[in-house]
């Protein structure tokens, strides 16, 4: 077996890399989308390489060991509303939790803060799961001793009659089921007497965590989906087994690791945005074979903006996480969407002559005025392409044709006449607007949470986000940026750099001090679990590395912190104590100076165990560095702004696919590759690394 | 209109720069400070102002706060500039209500922001402190009968001086508060969130310099200005008039306000409201202030920048010892919960009747929200670790207005505070040793109208016994509205249903859980602390949204969604919506119910029903009023649904109008007798009988007439 496959599908797109273990290279390609049935553009995207590699489909496929996928069905599915049927049994007296949304909270979570402001136009979402599909059962006890008053008889009437009116799968959430799992496994038991074949999920597995309305939506979430993305990885895995395959498919979780089809098709809400998660992942492999761990990846196309944040080579985990407006509660890595895009509609107030960037979006059909795809308004691609930054033989693949003039006509008639300015003034200032907007984004999203841009490194992918990074970045304070060979298809190459990953966690406050044998028994047990599931992954145990956290918190204060720890047995008074002193780090860290209340006491609330199998994979092929002189990619020479400059000037345009490993470009200059277009400033100096990256230095 | 001076595009960058920067502070404030009204609910604000104290720029939260904390950095400045000075990193606390503050439990800290060595402004968070050392815990108080017992209250503190805290001013506070270390983390949080606010400013001003940076303040100023101006001139000019009886601790009080706008102002006019009362929801003139903003905001201003521009329109009329603005040593922590949450309401109100005589915004008239917060402390001992106190964040979950395009979203928040929401109840069961036994929402509670009102919610609790010292705990209310409904409905929608309180004594679970608070045998205590035992429960439901428009004039399918969805009862739909429904197919019988319909509108006009005309197939023209009311060219008031006059010119249409008066139905208190004098007035079309406005009044009051003196040209 020689080829390790990645595959990650987006609404648009479908992205592959796939890299061989005899040679260590590395093929990219890329696809539009195929839907509804998503396999066909796996099979097209595949004929490319396999065309590349000069072999058949059925030679590439049937020599491949891994098949790693991430893939935004799950997403697509409720954008489209073409979701399984599913009931919900809960805890009597809290059947509307889900319908409720705590209160207000579901009117106005997800909004923008000018949408906030209009409470009047604000709406909550349809709810999951309606009231006649959703059961109570009583409970007693309290907290960690919950029991479930119900007999056994009383469970099987409930799930019948679900099932009766026509539920699909089925959600359990018992209030406290995070620490009193046995009533939800109770039922289990018995949907599984019952009709072995229903999709059934738990909220103490799938989401161990306080708070009944976010666990209560995953799992009505999960329960929603998991028809659906079954049917979805069958019919994927059956294309594939018909053209030869024959190695093990892997799904790509926004935990950040891939689970075996099987396993994934269970908890598919762990599906949802693992595409973008992917793209950070492939960053930071970027940036692990620079050496770098910290790093900023920054992806901005025409429709969205997405960023996530590398520290220590290890990425924070979101909070209050969301889909489509949608609550769910899963350990997912951190993506942060910024309102702002190459389709960002560019509008001018008649009354006051004040521009505003967003938020309305010409999307990508018809997408910006220069699409010449009957777009009318002016967009932040319009007016890079106005600046002359633009190349036509680039432009999307040098299959559509750029039309300036129809950029230069939207944006004089939207933007620079009601501004009263003359266009080529307009145009750079209105670009100095939009990165000025990018940068304070970006600061909320990196210098509130308590890093300083000055020590990390920028990846910038995305078809648009080439054009603006050297201005942003520099305006947050970072000093390097890397363009990546790999840019366009960066989540495919996340999926070939990702291991197989378990996680799982308990949720049990406890008020420090905890005792050594204590903490044995919360670990123990999730260690020997992972242990088990890597296992029945065939991972022999010198292939398998597991890791350790605990999310803490100050007594009395909500937010908590996940601290890694350096062991997972053995722990003795000192572990307590670095722990403590590694938390109360984080968390200054995290929350600012002087935010920790220390006298209030100190809690550990859930105790988390990662366990990865690690994938065999080739040694990249890395190439040698040569001539600094980029002269021989150099394509041509044209008028564009120069931001740092403030004139229009005469600058060189190379192209990224023949510049050579050790070739140092000055700017002001211009890059051109088929996914990006790369703007220099006059202060910036790019150089391309033997990995075919263009590292940029900011002066 | 041509109020920004900057260009427009340095403009826009300062001005998403100045949104940024109370974005990232309230961020701050929430990730520090650990009380759940804070983190869980969003009972916060934060704002910058003007070296002259003008505000400059609210962030969301709680935007009574937004205009009352300016006049505390007003009076700061006034008051302490040369003695003992504001200088660079000094932060000052204000929460005297008879200065500025809202109650003394909602601390102001305000930073002065000092650039390139000259003062810019200021910037000013508040949180609900955990306790300011009054007679109660937590800072609301029942007991209260002055503000000498309501706590801690300065007019102005210096808290840090030159970026140090003031040791012996920080101890002596916590000195006297019952849980120091939260007060202390509180303190803390405000403290981060405007250090974060002044660090951004200052880059802000180096990197564009002060006067550009003042000068874009000033503009967005003016630009909110003029733009009011030019809407509120797009209104018609009128006077509304608007009045809510408010029930609590025995005493019914009143406040009444007449709104007046001419060309492009506006005033609020409280005359006429009730005495201060010696229970502590009164409210402070700035507290009325703040409260008769905090829903135009949102109203009126939702694509303004929310500053000091809009406040310039407006003028303010309410009399002294008044409930509106009570004179010292009137106690007034409960205000918040109290009249300022009335001023909201009939701010609410007037402001819709006038967009409903808009023809450019009728579409924007919503009946009240959650017309009556329902606040709840909980405190005792644990036997796990000691003294608790906490409080209950069920009144944030709120419940919609109906307005004039679309139902009330139901348990769907408020208009003061647009990102408000409850905890789940494993976090007030993880908090305090207690045990919730239902969170459920309320059949017929939202207003009944054309559109409907969005529902509430009920829920019950008891103690955990076992981690509870001496088998018991507290429980504080100081809750208002369960006589009278105070979520008011518009153009003839009903308002939505009382607050209720239920203390059931040796209680069982079962039975709690299983029937409505109606059917509970409980004492119906609403005022006060008192001990919830080993086997009692408590029941609280809260008032859902009002109605919009007259409910048999609602779609009879949507009403048949409603009872399928347990949002109306099957009673409800055949009395108040006049829909018969076939309990077999589960369908709307369409034939009954136009003969239901027709019966209603024969009884309302005390006619055969022969007599009831049909709806007019032909748009009644001429100025609107609201939903069903016209002033023809002639100066005639006809209705809308049927096209027939219902006052000639020169006459008032509710003296023509067909009225009904009734004692307010049982469900809105225990007895008949507590609600003595109090009545439900409905004005009905004279010829079709739709209904046309709805008063909740005591005998004894004059009837509300609106007089619209003209509308602008189309």
């Amino acid at each position: 077996m020689s080829y390790a496959i990645g595959i990650d599908i987006g609404g648009t797109c479908t992205d592959c890399a796939v890299v061989s273990d005899r040679t260590g290279q590395v093929s990219l390609a890329k696809t539009l989308s195929t839907p509804p049935d998503f396999s066909a553009g796996i099979v097209d995207v595949l004929g490319l390489i396999a065309e590349d590699l000069e072999i058949s489909l059925q030679a590439l496929l049937s020599d491949t060991a891994l098949f790693l996928h991430s893939t935004s069905v799950a997403e697509n599915a409720i954008v489209d509303g073409t979701l399984a049927s599913a009931g919900l049994i809960t805890t009597s007296g809290f059947e509307e939790t889900l319908w409720a949304t705590r209160g207000g909270y579901g009117r106005w979570s997800g909004l923008t803060e000018l949408e906030k402001r209009d409470p009047l136009q604000t709406q909550k979402p349809p709810v999951l799961i309606p009231r006649e599909l959703i059961r109570g059962l009583p409970r007693s006890g309290t907290k960690g001793d919950q029991r479930l008053e119900a007999s056994d008889e009383d469970i099987d009437r409930t799930i019948k009659e679900l099932l009766q009116q026509g539920a699909e799968s089925i959600a359990v959430c018992l209030l406290w089921s995070f620490l009193s799992p046995e009533g939800e496994l109770r039922i289990r038991q018995a949907i599984e007497r019952h009709s072995p074949d229903t999709f059934a999920t738990l909220s103490h597995e799938i989401a161990p965590t306080l708070g009944e309305y976010e666990r209560t939506s995953t799992v009505a979430l999960n329960a929603r989906l998991g028809p659906v993305v079954a049917r979805y990885l069958d019919n994927l895995l059956g294309r594939l087994r018909a053209n030869g395959f024959r190695g093990s498919l892997l799904v790509m979780q926004a935990h950040g690791g891939l689970l075996p089809l099987s396993e994934a098709a269970r908890r598919p809400v762990g599906m949802i945005e693992s595409g973008p998660v992917s793209g950070v992942l492939g960053s930071r492999d970027v940036g692990r074979q620079l050496g770098i761990n910290n790093l900023i990846a920054a992806d901005m196309g025409g429709t969205t903006f997405k960023l996530g944040v590398v520290r220590e080579g290890r990425i924070e985990y979101e909070r209050e996480s969301m889909v489509m407006r949608y609550h769910y509660s899963f350990p997912k890595l951190d993506v942060e969407s910024l309102g702002l895009a190459g389709g960002s509609i560019i509008a001018v107030d008649r009354d006051t002559g004040v521009p505003s960037i967003g938020p309305r979006s010409a999307g990508s059909s018809p997408g910006p005025a220069c699409y010449g795809l009957g777009g009318t308004h002016a967009t932040v691609t319009d007016v890079d392409a106005i600046l002359g930054y633009m190349n036509p033989e680039f432009f999307l693949g040098g299959k559509k044709s750029l039309k300036t003039s129809a950029a230069r006509d939207a944006f004089q008639e939207h933007v620079a006449n009601p501004l009263g300015m003359p266009l080529d003034e307009a145009a750079p200032r209105i670009y100095g607007l939009v990165n000025s907007i990018i940068a304070d984004m970006m600061h909320k999203a990196t210098v509130q949470r308590g890093l300083d841009p000055r020590c990390y490194t920028l990846v910038s992918i995305g078809g648009t986000a080439g054009m603006h990074v050297t201005s942003y970045a520099s305006m947050v304070g970072i000093e390097k940026v890397i363009v990546p060979h790999s840019a366009s298809v960066q989540s495919a190459l996340g999926l070939i750099s990702s291991n197989v990953v378990y996680e799982v966690q308990t949720t049990r406050p406890v008020r420090l001090p905890i005792s050594s044998a204590e903490l044995d028994g919360l670990f123990s047990p999730l260690v020997d679990r992972v242990g088990g599931l890597l296992e029945n992954a065939g991972f022999e145990a010198d292939r398998t590395s597991t890791s350790g956290m605990i999310d803490m918190r100050y007594s009395r204060q909500t937010h908590s912190v996940t601290v890694p720890i350096g062991r997972l047995s053995g722990f003795d008074e000192s572990f307590v104590e670095n722990t403590v002193h590694r938390f109360e780090r984080l968390y200054q860290e995290r929350f600012g100076q002087g935010s920790g209340y220390r006298d209030a006491g100190i809690e550990m609330v859930a105790f988390r165990v990662r366990g990865a199998g690690l994938i065999d994979r080739p040694q990249r092929r890395v190439r040698p560095l040569g001539d600094t002189d980029p002269g021989p990619a150099l394509m041509e020479r044209r008028r564009a702004w120069v931001p740092d400059r403030r004139i229009f000037e005469e600058v060189p345009g190379y192209t990224f696919d023949s510049l050579q490993p050790g070739n140092v470009i000055a700017g002001p200059a211009i890059v051109w590759s088929p996914s990006t277009t790369v703007v220099l400033r006059a202060a910036d100096a790019a150089r391309m690394d033997e990995n075919t990256n263009l590292v940029i230095d900011m002066r | 209109m041509r109020s920004v001076t900057v260009d427009g595009i340095t403009f826009e960058m300062i001005r998403h720069k100045l949104h940024m920067v109370t974005a990232e502070a309230l961020e701050a404030l929430k990730n520090v400070s650990g009380t759940p009204s804070t983190s869980e609910s969003l009972d916060v604000m934060v704002a910058l102002y003007d070296r002259n104290g003008n505000l400059m720029l609210g962030g969301v939260g709680f935007s009574h706060h937004i205009t009352s904390a300016a006049q505390a950095v007003k009076h700061l400045i006034n008051q302490y500039c040369d003695d003992p000075g504001i200088e660079e990193d000094d932060a000052y606390l204000v929460n005297d209500p008879y200065t500025a503050a809202l109650h003394a439990p909602d601390l102001y800290m305000i930073s002065p922001i000092v650039a390139a060595g000259d003062l810019f402004g200021f910037v000013a968070n508040f949180v609900h402190v955990t306790d300011i050392g009054a007679v109660d815990p937590g800072g609301f108080c029942p007991t209260a009968r002055s503000s000498y017992e309501e706590g801690f209250q300065t007019p102005g503190l210096r808290l840090v001086k030159g970026g140090v805290l003031v040791r012996d001013v920080l101890d002596t506070l916590l000195n006297m508060v019952r849980e120091p270390g939260m007060v202390q983390l509180d303190l803390r949080s405000q403290l981060a969130a405007n250090h974060v606010a002044k660090n951004r400013i200052k880059e802000l001003v180096r990197e564009f310099g002060a006067e550009i940076v003042s000068q874009v303040a000033d503009d967005l100023m003016n630009q909110s200005e003029e733009r009011l101006k030019a809407r509120l001139k797009e209104m018609p000019d009128g006077t509304w008039r608007t009045r809510q009886h408010v029930d609590a601790a025995g005493h019914l009080a009143t406040v009444e306000l007449t709104m007046t706008k001419r060309e492009d102002s506006l005033t609020y006019d409280f005359t006429g409201s009730s005495p201060q009362l010696p229970i502590g929801i009164n409210c402070t003139y700035w507290a009325a202030w703040g409260a008769m903003f905090a829903p135009l905001f949102p109203q009126l201003c939702w694509d303004l920048t929310w500053n000091d521009g809009i406040t310039r329109p407006v003028r303010m009329i309410a009399p002294e010892g008044t409930i509106v603005n009570c004179t010292r040593p009137a106690p007034t922590s409960v205000a918040t919960v109290g009249i300022v949450q009335v001023i909201n309401n009939l701010s609410t109100v007037s402001l819709s009747k006038m967009l409903g005589a808009s023809d450019r915004y009728h579409d924007r008239a919503t009946a009240v929200w959650y017309g009556s917060h329902a606040s709840v402390r909980v405190f005792g001992t644990t036997i796990e670790s000691g003294y608790f106190l906490s409080s209950l964040t069920d009144t944030f979950a709120g419940a919609g207005g109906a307005s004039a395009a679309r139902d009330g979203i139901d348990l769907g928040g408020e208009l003061p505070n647009v990102v408000s929401r409850w905890g789940n109840v494993e976090r007030h069961e993880s908090m305090a040793p207690m045990r919730y036994l239902y969170r459920r929402a309320v059949p017929d509670s939202g207003g009944p109208g054309r559109f409907r009102g969005g529902v509430s919610h009920e829920y019950a609790f008891t103690i955990d016994a076992t981690n509870t010292e001496d088998d018991a705990f507290n429980v504080m209310l100081f809750g208002k509205g369960v006589r009278v409904p105070m979520s008011i409905g518009i153009f003839g929608g009903y308002p939505g249903c009382t607050v209720r309180y239920s203390t059931v004594r040796e209680a069982r679970t079962q039975q709690v859980a299983s029937a409505p608070i109606e059917a509970t045998e409980g004492e119906k205590t609403s005022w006060g602390t008192f001990i919830l035992g080993a086997s009692d429960a408590q029941i609280i439901r809260q008032g859902g949204g009002g109605g919009y428009g007259d409910p048999i004039d609602r779609d009879p399918e949507a009403v048949m969604a409603d009872v399928l969805s347990g949002a109306v009862s099957v009673g409800a739909a055949r009395d108040t919506y006049g829909v018969q429904l076939d309990a077999e197919t589960r369908r709307v019988d369409r034939a009954g119910t136009a003969d239901r319909r027709r019966q209603i509108r024969a009884e309302r006009c005390g006619v055969n029903v022969a007599a009831i005309p049909k709806r007019t197939s032909t748009a009644v023209g001429g100025s609107r009023i609201g939903e069903y009311l016209r002033v023809a060219p002639s100066g005639e008031t006809l209705c809308a649904w049927c096209g027939s006059s219902i006052a000639p010119k020169g006459e008032r249409w509710k003296d023509r109008a067909q009225a009904r008066r009734s004692k307010l139905g049982d469900d809105s208190a225990g007895s008949a007798s507590e609600n003595e004098g109090l009545e439900l007035r409905e004005f009905f079309c004279s010829t079709c009988g739709t209904l046309l406005d709805c008063e909740i009044a005591l005998e004894s009051d004059p009837v509300l007439n609106d007089d619209i003196v003209r509308w602008p040209k189309r």
